[in-house]
């Protein structure tokens, strides 16, 4: 039983390592599940609540308290999500949004770039390999940027994760078998004490949450 | 059957994680111990070599020569008990002196700074600002050596095939994790892999004489080895060209292993 968080630049793999995890410990697997909650949970449509959630301010841009509240509310919807038991969540900032939490396994998935580009390519034909970098540079600069302005964050900071899994090396499923190692360890087990806390952490973000939107 | 080296900052706890692998694995492990080999083959004492892996070499003057040198003899040190097969390193700089391998499983080691001066304080019985002071200390020398041998950030992830963070497992924990990654094919010593290996642990020897001698060390020069026969190209001055080009080829042969070497130099003209 356990929660384990996957951090990744675009195309570097994370739904398929998400989706052996789940297969592999039967645990469920989501991201967008938890967007749809957290735009349902304040009344805004998953596109609007996307585009504020997931955009990176301009540049003169900040924290402003409507961001503050959308992050709020997906904080409280994978809190929720939490409360059922284990979970493979491989969204924006999980390892942020549940910092708070004992026993969560963070991991960071990175591949290299020109595999990243391949992977744009198969999908996108049309794109060459230039095109295709130019892109994941482009998205990635915009992620490390909203990283920054939403938490103070470098998204490059090994200090963020337990385990950064390099794809160069390993293939999805060696990455799958190494994290399961990984989280049968004791200290990733939620135990009676981690399940209390949990629950803990997702009352009190229901509260923040309800004060946020009361204004 | 494979090589895993591990990178850590000093006091993170590597060596003992590289004996806990070496142990589990069967794998015999190998730390400083490889600069000995090193400074024997070079004649000097182990402790030069060890700083030349730590300084800064500096950009001028013989400085960056003789740096490159004592990597060059650490590398082939290194590779020398590589060639078994089996192997786990945690000594300085493994993950780079071993990196046109593949095959070779990159761990680094990161721990929270608090649990790095508390192991410091045990161990040397130091106060916590000294312990504190010496830790980053150490690392910005390493951080500023890899940084001007080999132009990278030790930091990034990018250069690792894993990372693992000492705030969340125990160094046996870590052993666990770091073994199941070591278990799988893509870290298996194949017979191609082995092949590789061979000609990596000539070229790295080529590399070493050539740096050794006086009449050819401070001439940029690369080596590739495969089956064997050794490719050496860069830049060498066209005056004596015909000497020089048979120094270089009578070095080259001359390393246990090479069959035969073939010169694709760039002949320059110092004053054109």
């Amino acid at each position: 039983m356990a929660i384990i968080t996957i951090s990744r630049g675009s195309l570097s793999g994370g739904r398929a390592l998400a989706d052996c995890l789940s297969s592999r410990l039967g645990y469920p697997s989501v991201a967008r599940e938890v967007l749809h909650e957290a735009a349902e949970a304040v009344g805004a449509s998953e596109e609007v609540f996307r585009g504020k959630f997931e955009t990176t301010p301009g540049l003169w841009g900040r924290l402003t308290r409507a961001r503050e509240k959308y992050i709020l509310a997906v904080q409280t919807s994978l809190a929720e999500w939490c409360t059922r038991g284990d979970l493979v969540y491989h969204g924006l900032s999980g390892h942020h949004l549940l910092k708070e939490l004992p026993g969560v396994l963070k991991i960071r998935l990175i591949a290299p770039l020109e595999m990243r580009a391949q992977a744009l390519m198969d999908s996108q034909p049309q794109l060459t390999q230039d095109q295709a970098e130019a892109f994941i540079k482009d998205v990635d600069q915009d992620r490390a940027r909203w990283v920054k302005v939403m938490y103070g964050a470098e998204v490059t900071d090994q200090n963020l994760y337990d385990l950064i899994i390099n794809l160069r090396t390993h293939t999805i499923e060696s990455a799958c078998e190494t994290i399961t190692a990984a989280v049968a360890q004791p200290r990733f087990q939620i135990t009676d004490e981690v399940e209390a806390e949990i629950f803990a952490f997702a009352a009190e973000c229901r509260d923040r949450l309800s004060r946020e939107k009361r204004g | 059957m494979g090589i895993i080296t591990v990178q850590r900052g000093t006091r993170s706890g590597g060596e003992t994680l590289a004996n806990c692998l070496g142990e589990n694995l069967g794998y015999p492990v190998l730390g400083r111990n490889v600069l000995n080999d090193a400074a024997a083959q070079l004649g000097v004492p182990a402790e030069d070599v060890g700083n030349k892996m730590e300084e800064r070499p500096g950009r001028f003057g013989r400085k960056p020569l003789i740096t490159k040198l004592h990597v060059a003899a650490v590398r082939a040190a290194l590779v020398k008990h590589a060639r078994k097969g089996n192997l786990v390193y945690h000594g300085l700089a493994g993950g780079l002196l071993l990196r046109r391998l593949p095959g070779v499983l990159r761990v680094r080691l990161i721990a929270p700074l608090e649990f790095r001066i508390q192991a410091l304080m045990d161990s040397h019985g130091m106060d916590e600002a000294s312990a504190e002071a010496y830790i980053q200390e150490i690392d910005g020398a390493r951080a500023g050596w890899v940084k001007s041998v080999y132009g990278e950030d030790n930091t990034d992830s990018n250069l690792y095939d894993m990372v693992l963070n000492l705030e969340s497992f125990s160094i046996s924990e870590a052993c666990d994790v770091v073994f199941t990654a070591a278990s799988r094919p893509e870290f298996e010593m194949t017979p191609e892999r082995r092949k590789e290996l061979l000609d990596f642990d000539l070229e790295c020897q080529v590399r070493l004489a050539l740096l050794e001698d006086l009449g050819t060390q401070t001439l940029d020069l690369n080596t590739t080895v495969k089956d064997g026969l050794a490719t050496v190209t860069g830049d060498a001055p066209l005056l004596n060209k015909g000497a020089v080009g048979k120094r270089i080829a009578e070095i080259v042969t001359g390393v246990d292993g090479i069959r035969d070497a073939r010169l694709a130099l760039k002949w320059l003209d110092p004053s054109p």
